[in-house]
């Protein structure tokens, strides 16, 4: 395996040393790791910890005030938005729009997307191509963007809060999807807070706190040398938030 | 590019077509108000371009809004398409509606012509011509300065951002009407060759003939408002890469 300075180039993504500041407010600071393919890693935090703010930068929806982002060695650009596929906490969609329309929009603008797995999706997740996106509830809408962002063939998932706000039912229906549906050459980062409803599914997590990076490792690793699950885990390093 | 402006239209449809359906209304109305009420001539067409122009206020206020709402928009942000796409396709887009908006008014002129053969000054088309091309001109200038505006208030993290956005716009006017003020004393940028323009004799809408008043394009101020408006894009680009975040 090649490797280039401290990162070998067959990771799929590389964060080196990276802070963001919103003026006096320091949202992230000096976060360093490094993802490689075929795992699911979760990125844990409470509201606020900085969570949101590091998917947006490696999105390329927000600029590091310092440190380095790269995927598959590419700073982050018009390049990397074609590697990564990101369902945000805002809907990826506009109101005019029906699921057909969302579904086309995707397919126009990114050549990874997969029309026939969208469908397959959608039929999953009980959605119709004639819905309207303004008629749909939080859990529809939630499974719609979770539909759009899969059905690319992207190296690396970004989920903000998948299952923010939406019912024990939905939320099972999303888990199931993501088990169902994730291409396993790829990666996926899902930020939550959550943690028991999903950590099954989970191969690594780093947690962040107040823009740190606290814990990063893999999960069976964590859970033999703490002695705990990662929900216990969770609730003990933020105990104080 | 044609794509985004694809969606840019898809998202408007139903205004645009919408306000070209009332404007050609509300100009059929003013026609047979005139014609039942006996206005002079000078009244209609007054009201009548007042209505076009509205209607052109409206198509740039619309591609001001889109711009705003896909610098705002998750799926506009995320998808993997040239930063200077995303600043031209709403303004390429408003340039064909204005030109849309111009083909219905020249339509509608060409039936008076045919309707009312004397109403039309002599070399009515050619002044017409170069009138309406000063105008989208001046109508770009004006957009391209918005555009540029509408960035910087976005590419700010704080409340009061939508007065810096029109401040801005005003310091961009001011720039550029002093700039050309000082280069070219004697000429006028787009939108004041559009309405330099004399009357040669007779009464006025019976004329006999219509002449640009100076020049009818002016190469210098078109040269400083085309650099102008390049300095511009090329700065929102930079904005929209760098600075505005959601």
């Amino acid at each position: 395996m090649q490797k280039k300075g401290m990162y070998s180039v067959e990771d799929i993504l590389q964060i080196q040393q990276v802070s963001k500041k919103y003026w006096s407010k320091q949202a992230v600071r000096d976060i360093s790791f490094t993802l490689g393919p075929g795992k699911i890693i979760g990125l844990l935090g409470s509201n606020g910890s900085g969570k949101t703010t590091i998917m947006k930068m490696i999105a390329g929806l927000a600029q590091p005030t310092s440190g380095k982002i790269a995927v598959y060695g590419n700073p982050v650009g018009v390049e990397t938005k074609s590697l990564i596929s990101f369902m945000p906490d805002q809907p990826l969609t506009e109101s005019w729009m029906t699921v057909g329309d969302a579904l086309r929009f995707y397919s126009d603008f990114f050549a990874d997307f997969d029309q026939a797995k969208a469908e397959r999706m959608l039929d999953f997740m009980k959605l119709s191509l004639a819905d309207k996106v303004r008629s749909l509830s939080k859990g529809m809408s939630e499974r719609l963007q979770l539909t759009l962002a899969l059905s690319r063939k992207a190296s690396l998932y970004l989920l903000d809060e998948p299952l923010g706000g939406v019912d024990p039912v939905a939320r099972t229906r999303i888990l199931n999807a993501l088990v169902e549906f994730y291409e396993e050459d790829s990666s996926i980062l899902i930020s939550t807070h959550l943690v028991s409803d999903i950590e099954r599914i989970f191969d690594e997590v780093i947690m962040v706190k107040n823009g740190e990076m606290v814990m990063h490792g893999n999960v069976e690793e964590l859970r033999l040398q703490h002695g705990k699950s990662m929900d216990e885990l969770f609730r003990e390093v933020f105990a104080e938030c | 590019m044609l794509k985004l402006m694809k969606y840019d239209f898809r998202r408007n449809r139903d205004q645009i077509l919408g306000l070209y359906a009332v404007t050609l209304l509300l100009e059929a109305v003013i026609w047979i108000l005139a014609e039942v009420y006996h206005w002079e001539n000078l009244s209609m067409l007054v009201l009548q371009a007042v209505t076009y122009f509205s209607a052109a206020i409206f198509l740039v206020v619309l591609a001001c809004r889109t711009y705003s709402t896909n610098l705002k928009s998750y799926g506009r942000k995320l998808i993997p398409v040239k930063t200077l796409y995303t600043v031209l396709s709403p303004l390429l887009l408003n340039l064909i509606l204005l030109i849309v908006l111009i083909a219905l008014a020249v339509l509608h002129v060409a039936i008076y012509g045919f309707v009312y053969p004397d109403i039309l000054p002599k070399d009515f088309w050619y002044i017409s011509f170069i009138s309406v091309l000063n105008l989208l001109g001046a109508a770009m200038v004006f957009l391209i300065a918005l555009t540029f505006s509408i960035t910087v208030s976005h590419s700010l993290p704080f409340r009061s951002k939508v007065w810096i956005g029109i401040l801005t716009l005003f310091v961009l006017n001011l720039i550029l009407g002093l700039v050309e003020g000082q280069l070219f004393p004697d000429s006028g940028g787009w939108m004041e060759l559009a309405f330099r323009y004399n009357f040669t004799s007779g009464e006025y809408l019976n004329a006999n003939g219509i002449e640009a008043a100076g020049k009818a394009f002016d190469i210098g101020p078109a040269l400083i408002e085309t650099v102008f408006c390049l300095i511009l894009l090329y700065a929102s680009t930079w904005l929209v890469k760098k600075k505005v975040e959601i």
